[in-house]
């Protein structure tokens, strides 16, 4: 349970972990999507929202414990890794060497999203989409056999008078979509019309947290 | 679920020993970290917060944007208690809570004034004092092992009735 959901996709088994990583185990890929570094900063620079500023150093460290678990060979950051280009600037030296640590002794690439659409300063490969396999990794979804982010999915499911909602992974025979990853990240309910558009019936949802919940996408 | 003489607490499981439940100690402990985790305390930083200029204000009837920035001061709430737990508006937070919903000295109080002598008793039906507090508005959730458990059910539950855990998904080619 505390390992995660597998499951399969063109062939490629793989699991979506109850952290928010999708990890490909036979090829060692662990594939990471919207870590929004720098949202603080780039909340302040453009609205002047002074929202306490952790949640870089956050996103960072539980990746780490995901990377010191896995050993990935490659880790794929699936776009918006940064919450803009200038944000990419904005890591202090702790969380700069935070991330090189993580990126020492193995392929790292980063994927462009509509937050990050250039090269940012740190190593590794740019890229606007990534082919392994039977599978392309590309920030909005676009095709088949594929493993994107963009949308943020959450999902929630009703419990007596509540509801407990939870940011998921959503995955029907033809795609994944990957919840966002950073701290300081917001989602959009599976009942979206885009989301509703994109998966088709038969439809799972994973549901992230303290372990993974899987069920039916709940589509309103 | 509390009223300003009586607490209603359910449980997942049958209760064998209330006093235990009572325990000053385990108490104080419990009701510190509960207190730091749970959403009274949420519920006073959302409203500090919204003063502070860091988050919009819900209305009733206004349509929720449903946009992936925006995201929840509970996650604000959670990131300032992990790295910076003593922040200007956490100690807000504290006082405002401390006044205004739980009065730590009063439970003090009680509890060494009913020390030992405590009845556990289990009715066979319910209690007329206990009959409003399933009534009340505002019910505090206690998130612990219970919501896991509650959610495992009841995804389990859908999983089954949609028919989808006899599916395995076959791989397309």
């Amino acid at each position: 349970m505390s390992d995660g959901h597998v499951f399969s996709l063109f062939g490629a088994e793989l699991t979506a972990r109850a952290s928010g990583v999708l990890w490909w185990a036979h090829r060692r890929i662990l594939c990471v999507s919207d870590l929004h570094l720098g949202k603080s900063d780039r909340l302040a620079r453009r609205s002047g929202i002074m929202v306490p500023p952790y949640e870089t150093t956050d996103t960072l460290l539980r990746l780490q414990s995901e990377i010191e678990a896995l050993a990935p060979q490659i880790v794929i950051c699936l776009g918006d890794s940064f919450d803009d280009l200038q944000a990419s600037d904005s890591l202090d030296p702790a969380e700069s060497a935070c991330l090189y640590r993580m990126q020492a002794g193995r392929q790292w690439i980063w994927i462009e999203g509509n937050h990050d659409p250039g090269p940012v300063e740190f190593s590794g490969a740019h890229l606007a989409e990534y082919r392994h396999g039977p599978l392309v990794f590309r920030h909005i979804a676009e095709t088949e056999a594929e493993v994107s982010g963009h949308y943020h999915p959450k999902a929630a499911v009703p419990l007596g008078r509540r509801r407990i909602t939870r940011p998921c992974f959503l995955y029907d025979q033809h795609r994944v979509i990957l919840p966002a990853f950073g701290t300081f990240t917001g989602g959009l309910r599976s009942d979206a019309t885009v989301l509703q558009d994109l998966m088709r019936p038969g439809a799972v949802a994973v549901l992230t947290g303290q372990t993974c919940h899987v069920l039916p996408m709940p589509r309103g | 679920m509390a009223t300003d003489y009586a607490v209603m607490l359910p449980s997942l499981e049958r209760l064998r020993d209330a006093a235990a439940l009572l325990a000053p100690a385990g108490l104080r402990v419990g009701l510190e970290t509960w207190l730091a985790g749970n959403a009274v305390m949420k519920r006073s930083f959302r409203g500090c917060a919204v003063i502070a200029g860091l988050i919009e204000r819900n209305m009733p009837g206004q349509r929720k944007s449903g946009r992936q920035a925006t995201f929840s001061s509970d996650i604000l709430y959670d990131t300032l208690l992990k790295y910076d737990p003593d922040h200007v508006l956490m100690q807000i937070t504290r006082e405002e809570a401390r006044k205004g919903l739980v009065d730590f000295d009063r439970i003090e109080e009680m509890l060494a004034r009913c020390a030992g002598r405590l009845d556990h008793k289990e009715l066979e039906g319910l209690a007329p004092v206990a009959a409003p507090l399933f009534l009340e508005m505002g019910r505090v959730p206690v998130q612990g092992a219970a919501e896991e458990q509650l959610l495992a059910a009841e995804t389990a539950r859908l999983m089954e009735a949609s028919g989808l855990n006899k599916i395995v998904i076959a791989p397309v080619r």
